[in-house]
């Protein structure tokens, strides 16, 4: 069986949401920090709920809806999200009250919005869908997980047209929280040279990417879904390369046959290095490109990388942007995108042409 | 004669293709072998075949030895048929030309009799007849691609002439790297899990299309591990049932305004002594502690033998990650956000509690984390078991672990949903749910992985189903719509009527709203004759991302020794349904098959059936 990305949408940092322009003018940030840009809500979302919705949720919501319009798909068959921290602005607001009002005269909104499968749920509300309906909340590889779970019901032929995202939000809270536990450099920074410069920290990122995977073929297909394959706390660079070897392997590929390799480098010392590492070994000879720049870093930004891939496969060009060293000029037809969390979660996803 | 003609069906299939092997529909082999030649050796080494001959084949013969070994095995009753009676017709593109062309290259040096001797494409059949004792009709035929339409037609004029009452029927391809295996197993009668003999069927089945509804293979519950108010483990909680006594009671832990007015039902030990008994440090989040303790427990009494050589995965659930730490950092942090200890915020996250016990436990090969509120251990329960069914893992521990906190029982006092008394699920007088923790997990493993058990699993997970009520954020829909569905569709799953289930945990957790919705969709499905029902939530309070864990547990206790448990405080039966929780605790019942009710927030729905072997 084959399984297809019938279409996608993402709300990023940069201007992916219409879909018109393929980073041709990418957005430029100066500091440590990356902020989705909002599209028109109100297109996808009666104002009554826009309003009473917070960021990551009209985010998930609008791309869900935008990727099934793409498709022209009502009725998703299963809705998968991805999810490390969840709707933690509900969070945070629920427990700052909380924890000011001593637990008093609390209202009852933020706590109800604040599970981590609001995103999910909120979708199948909007749609009426009573269909599977699930998320995922493993830090780096939440949407993988996703990702396999609509892989599976796709080979059990339990549903088509599978809805699957990733989403996260970062607020003024966790961006402080996660700066000072390391995450971010502690200057700012131009986003777009971040591989330039050496030195600790990543920058913060936020989206909410959605697919819709299904097994039919279809002109308007953007890819064919290889597979996608993760691996936790590996004890050497070594095993890290034999796991992309042996990933691609049961494909019937070896890297020679990628046309382009797309990494989740982030501008963080420790963490490229184990990219690094791998250009000069497994990676040596293909071409490379890179996408955390324009997205930020952030637990589910792989989601971000397959919508990267995917339409580069579709368009049949790499934008400038991305491109690490040089790119063979001719039209990607096989993708392979490697990303790891804190050399924790290592994620593997392959797509090829239809 | 029409009269003679009778039916045939398709009793068994099997494809071998891109590195995996297909048992009726489902994927039951894969690895990542960099050849042809690898991959066929750790497929007879996986299905733990002894047969010295097996080396000696060529690729071709391995492949279409190994296919029929795998259609045959459990699924065909050699002793109902005479030798004779069984016969294979086999066709492929190539004859045997990878062999032909190995054959060609030894020529040039010395001829290899060994290789000369698989120069011809029939030898595979005569390796499965050796291997079988199969006496009848055979034949190979090579046409450009797989012909369903021929092979119904050739099989069906062979049994219909009498020629034989069984076949092996399909297509071997083997050349270079690319190879194909599809065999079906063709009778007169049918089982259940067999689909009539016809070109169309046979063509789903090589291309791997259609997975027949029955034919899934089987996921055993070996081991079983539980901590919650009522018990620190599964013994434990047991004595609790049967002498009905409730973990419910006063806030003792948590310094809250709630104290000796919202009672809960807590976990006995201190954060001290937890960590004390795990050997973690006592500053790491509750739930981590609980699900340490509980997933070993599952662990240690699947006792699986040879454990480290199988690919196990753990499954978790929770519903706020480390929040009793994130609410100790948040005091300080928000009087001034450089203040707070990182220590207590840096797990914060769903997926560290998970991550820190799978850490304890040791396994490495798959984690993951699913959190979709009060159904959250019920899904990944059967994330689990679907993890192995499509080949990826041997072994799950699933479940999930949720400690009580500030967060949480403020959240639920603010949606006015928590009882001031002890909770009374499916009374008509109740008044909500009390808040419990703990931690639930089953070891789930795949047939192969039960045989080598030493004891017997507890049961078989056959059904599961999510459906989404899509009504409203918290309430439930009146007509319970979700309820129903995952209940229906778990059924479907498992291929049982209503009339099979002999015991339903429910998700009951007391509130007005829920239990009205639940009840409403069990009288939807099972009226007029209802099982028997309870709520063990009477007991442990409600469990959150723990609950369906937790359930799980006492669902596959229930199955194995025949225990019905007691709803407690059940007075006045509701107006909406016509019937009433059971409320003494039973055993020694015939309990053939429980459903287990996991609903939450966000309108998930998740219903799990857990069967008798």
């Amino acid at each position: 069986m084959k399984i297809y990305i019938r279409s996608s949408a993402a709300v990023s940092p940069q201007n992916t949401f219409e879909n018109i322009e393929f980073l041709t003018e990418p957005a430029e940030y100066y500091g440590t920090r990356l902020s989705a840009i909002d599209p028109d809500y109100s297109q996808f979302i009666d104002a009554k709920s826009i309003r009473r919705m917070s960021h990551v949720i009209k985010m998930g919501v609008a791309s869900a809806k935008n990727c099934l319009n793409r498709a022209n798909v009502e009725m998703p068959g299963a809705i998968i999200t991805g999810t490390a921290f969840g709707c933690l602005d509900d969070t945070v607001s629920f427990l700052t009250r909380m924890i000011e009002m001593e637990e008093e005269m609390l209202p009852p909104t933020a706590f109800i919005q604040s599970t981590h499968n609001t995103v999910a749920a909120q979708i199948a509300l909007l749609l009426k869908c009573h269909n599977y309906n699930s998320t995922f909340v493993h830090k780096g590889i939440s949407f993988e997980s996703a990702l396999l779970d609509a892989v599976m019901l796709l080979n059990e032929n339990e549903a088509d047209n599978i809805l699957v995202g990733g989403t996260e939000e970062l607020t003024d809270t966790s961006f402080t929280i996660l700066t000072r536990l390391g995450l971010y450099k502690r200057w700012p920074v131009d986003n777009l040279s971040i591989f330039n410069t050496q030195s600790k920290g990543s920058i913060g990122g936020e989206g909410a990417v959605f697919f819709l995977l299904s097994d039919k073929e279809n002109a308007g297909n953007l890819a064919e879904f290889k597979g996608v394959q993760t691996f936790y706390k590996p004890e050497s660079i070594e095993e890290v390369e034999k796991r992309i070897t042996l990933f691609l392997k049961q494909y019937n590929l070896s890297i020679e046959d990628i046309d382009l390799v797309i990494t989740g480098k982030n501008g963080d010392l420790k963490n490229d290095t184990v990219y690094d590492q791998l250009n000069q070994s497994v990676f040596s000879n293909v071409s490379l490109a890179n996408f955390k720049h324009l997205c930020g870093e952030y637990p589910t930004a792989s989601s971000f990388g397959l919508w990267l891939a995917a339409n580069i496969i579709k368009r049949g060009e790499v934008p400038a942007v991305v491109i690490e060293d040089e790119v063979n000029t001719d039209p990607p037809k096989k993708i392979l995108i490697y990303n790891h969390y804190f050399n924790t979660y290592h994620s593997l996803m392959l797509l090829t042409a239809c | 004669m029409p009269d003679l003609i009778s039916k045939k069906y398709i009793t068994s299939s099997c494809v071998i293709n891109h590195n995996t092997v297909y048992k009726n529909g489902i994927s039951v082999f894969a690895d990542n072998s960099p050849d042809v030649a690898n991959f066929l050796i750790s497929v007879y080494k996986h299905f733990d075949i002894n047969y010295s001959r097996f080396y000696k084949m060529d690729n071709l013969s391995k492949l279409g030895w190994l296919a029929s070994e795998v259609l045959l095995k459990d699924s065909f009753a050699k002793d109902r048929y005479k030798p004779e009676d069984v016969g294979l017709i086999f066709s492929n593109a190539n004859a045997s030309l990878d062999t032909d062309l190995k054959y060609l290259v030894s020529v040039e040096d010395i001829a290899s009799p060994s290789l000369f001797v698989y120069t011809l494409p029939n030898i595979v059949t005569g390796e499965i007849c050796i291997r079988n004792n199969f006496k009848g009709e055979d034949a190979f035929f090579i046409c450009e691609h797989f012909n369903a339409e021929f092979i119904e037609n050739y099989v069906s004029n062979l049994f219909d002439n009498n020629l034989m009452q069984a076949c092996i029927c399909g297509w071997i391809e083997l050349t270079g790297e690319d190879y194909k295996a599809a065999l079906f197993l063709i009778e007169k009668n049918e089982n259940d899990k067999s689909v009539s003999f016809t070109k169309e069927q046979l063509n789903m089945i090589f291309d791997n299309k259609e997975m027949p509804l029955t034919n899934s293979p089987d996921i055993y519950v070996a081991g079983i591990g539980v901590i919650s108010a009522i018990g620190n483990n599964a013994a434990e909680c047991l004595t609790a049932f049967e002498s009905e006594n409730s973990g419910i009671g006063d806030i003792t832990h948590m310094q809250t305004i709630h104290r000796n007015n919202l009672p809960v039902a807590e976990v006995k030990f201190t954060n001290d002594e937890l960590a004390e008994m795990t050997g973690l440090p006592a500053d790491i989040s509750r739930t981590t502690m609980l699900g340490v303790l509980a997933a070993k427990e599952a662990l240690n009494d699947a006792a699986i033998p040879g454990l480290a050589s199988l690919r196990v995965g753990f499954i978790s659930a929770n519903t706020v990650g480390g929040m009793d730490k994130s609410e100790a950092f948040f005091v300080p942090f928000l009087a001034d956000n450089k203040k707070g200890k990182l220590r207590n915020v840096f797990d914060h996250e769903c997926g560290s509690v998970t991550e820190a016990i799978a850490d304890q436990l040791g396994i490495k090969d798959y984690i993951t984390t699913i959190s979709t509120a009060c159904s959250s251990s019920a899904n990944s329960i059967f994330y689990g078991a679907r993890l192995i069914k499509n080949g990826l893992l041997d072994v799950v521990v699933a479940g999930g672990a949720d400690a009580l906190t500030k967060f949480t029982l403020n959240g639920f006092n603010t949606l006015m949903i928590l009882d001031k008394d002890f909770c009374r699920p499916f009374d008509e007088n109740r008044q909500g749910l009390n808040l419990g923790e703990g931690a639930g997990y089953v070891v789930l493993v795949s047939e192969k992985v039960a045989q080598t058990l030493k004891n017997d699993p507890y049961c078989k997970l056959s059904g599961y189903n999510n459906s989404n009520d899509a009504y409203h954020q918290t309430a439930s829909s009146p007509d319970g719509t979700g309820s129903y569905l995952a209940m229906k569709g778990a059924l479907k799953k498992a291929n049982l009527q209503p009339s099979n289930i002999s015991y339903i945990n429910l998700h009951g957790t007391g509130t007005p709203n829920n239990d009205s919705a639940e009840g409403t969709a069990v009288k939807r499905l099972f009226d007029p004759h209802y099982p028997p029902v309870s709520s063990t939530k009477s007991f442990t309070g409600h469990t959150l991302g723990a609950s369906g864990g937790i359930e799980a547990v006492f669902s596959a206790l229930a199955v194995k020794h025949g225990f019905i448990y007691p709803n407690l405080r059940f007075e006045t039966r509701m107006n909406e349904v016509p019937f009433s929780p059971e409320t003494k605790f039973q055993k020694g019942k015939q309990i053939d098959h429980v459903m287990s009710n996991s609903f939450g927030f966000g309108g998930n729905c998740t219903s799990l059936i857990f069967s008798k072997i």
